[in-house]
């Protein structure tokens, strides 16, 4: 496919390239005097900050995951506004947009067997593909800002281009709630499709002895679900940044690996989504 | 603080992924769904007329072929038509001939017999002087038998060669 930018895109592409090497060398040159207990110190810790309301953990909050979230929301939403008005006849960029929604809409299609929760299916895994794909692609292929938090969860130091961008779908609390809403959704498709009786007889089945069964096998897929994509993402961010470390932040290898980033991100919103499709449909059949 | 820890982010997120939801459905999905569902029907629709088109089509064949089929059969007709006339005319002809030519042979036959008739009327004239000028010849009582028998035969021969 050939690239064609114009004049004003290029420049301001250059000037990035430098800002962004220019910036990335200094810090290579600043980070790779500490010694490695000092770079991995924190690695399991997050910026936490104390909110003045509310009680335990709901007063706690991980401002970057919600920053990271926000940038990930204006992006997929400026894309979105770009074919707010889809062409009959479309052009390239529509027609690619078009084929992964349909990719998604006919995995759905084949999935569900209620004909009524079809789109409403279809838009929930697609905005979690679109979502997470963007998020792991952020976190596990491009360089950028990431803090690095103390044991209290306050900031301790900002690295610039020698780590990637901290992803949202590297903090459990996304991938926990999100996992929580399609496992609830799932049920509340299966009351509408099947009625309240009948979606009630089923945790039952085969036969009622085995309801605390159909509990845990119900309630364990949020928590897989979830934890898949946390570990698949986390791991990644954490390899990334082992990796960052022994190149001593130059961020050539972690372009490298970006690569494998990129795939890994695809894959694992590809597995979310796909299971997300499947739970909905298992509750529904 | 903790790598796995579930605090208030993830109600935030929901939130989050409830808005980019709505927000995907107002600008994404429903043009797109609208858009699709326009597309099928116009496809659907083009179907439909090509469908009508071709049945149109095969209506006219079928009544071009009728109207062929006529035309042949007015065709077929009209040339047994000429050729049943052609062959009365022949006949007509040919009846015309016979009678003409039974005409010709009738009024030949009677123009033969006629002058027939007048070549027995001139013979029996001829006869009938050349018996009288003998008669007169023995009145007369001039020839003897041989002399009349030259006399005969000349006049005979005379009469012959006239």
């Amino acid at each position: 496919m050939k690239l064609s930018l114009d004049r004003k895109t290029k420049v301001l592409l250059v000037v990035f390239l430098l800002i962004y090497i220019v910036v990335g060398v200094l810090n290579a040159i600043y980070l790779s005097k500490q010694s490695m207990g000092e770079a991995f110190k924190n690695v399991a810790n997050r910026w936490v900050v104390k909110l003045p309301f509310g009680k335990g953990i709901f007063s706690r909050i991980n401002p970057l995951t919600i920053f990271m979230t926000w940038a990930v929301m204006l992006v997929v939403i400026l894309i979105a506004y770009r074919f707010k008005n889809p062409k009959l006849i479309p052009d390239r960029k529509q027609s690619a947009l078009e084929s992964l929604m349909e990719f998604v809409y006919q995995m759905v299609e084949d999935a569900i067997p209620d004909q009524r929760f079809v789109r409403p299916t279809f838009y929930i895994a697609c905005t979690l593909f679109v979502f997470i794909v963007f998020c792991n692609i952020l976190g596990g292929a491009i360089p950028g800002v990431s803090i690095e938090a103390n044991a209290q969860g306050n900031i301790e130091k900002i690295h610039l281009f020698s780590d990637t961008w901290f992803s949202p779908t590297a903090d459990i609390n996304t991938n926990a709630f999100l996992a929580v809403f399609v496992f609830l959704i799932s049920q509340v498709f299966a009351i509408k499709s099947k009625g309240f009786k009948a979606w009630a007889k089923t945790w039952f089945e085969p036969i009622p002895f085995m309801f605390p069964m159909n509990v845990i096998g119900e309630l364990s897929k949020p928590i897989s679900h979830s934890l898949r994509l946390f570990g698949n993402i986390a791991g990644g961010a954490l390899l990334t940044y082992l990796l960052a470390y022994m190149a001593k932040y130059l961020f050539l290898p972690v372009i490298l690996w970006g690569f494998f980033g990129l795939f890994v991100g695809v894959i694992q919103a590809l597995v979310f989504t796909v299971l997300a499709i499947a739970y909905i449909s298992s509750a529904l059949s | 603080m903790g790598f796995v820890e579930l605090n208030l982010t993830g109600i935030v997120q929901l939130l989050n992924f409830f808005i980019l939801l709505f927000a995907l459905y107002k600008l994404l999905y429903k043009p797109f769904t609208q858009i699709m569902d326009k597309r099928r029907e116009k496809v659907e629709s083009e179907l439909a007329q090509a469908e009508k088109e071709r049945k149109a089509a095969q209506e006219m064949k079928k009544e071009a072929e009728q109207i062929l089929t006529n035309a042949r059969q007015v065709a077929e007709k009209i040339v047994s038509d000429a050729k049943q006339r052609s062959d009365e005319l022949i006949a007509q002809a040919k009846n015309q001939a016979r009678e003409e030519a039974d005409r010709i042979m009738n009024s030949a036959r009677a123009e033969i017999e006629r002058e027939k008739q007048q070549a027995l009327d001139d013979v029996e004239k001829k006869a009938g002087e050349i018996a009288v000028t003998l008669a007169m010849k023995i009145l007369q009582g001039v020839l003897d038998e041989k002399a009349k028998r030259e006399y005969l035969v000349n006049i005979l021969k005379k009469g012959q060669s006239e």
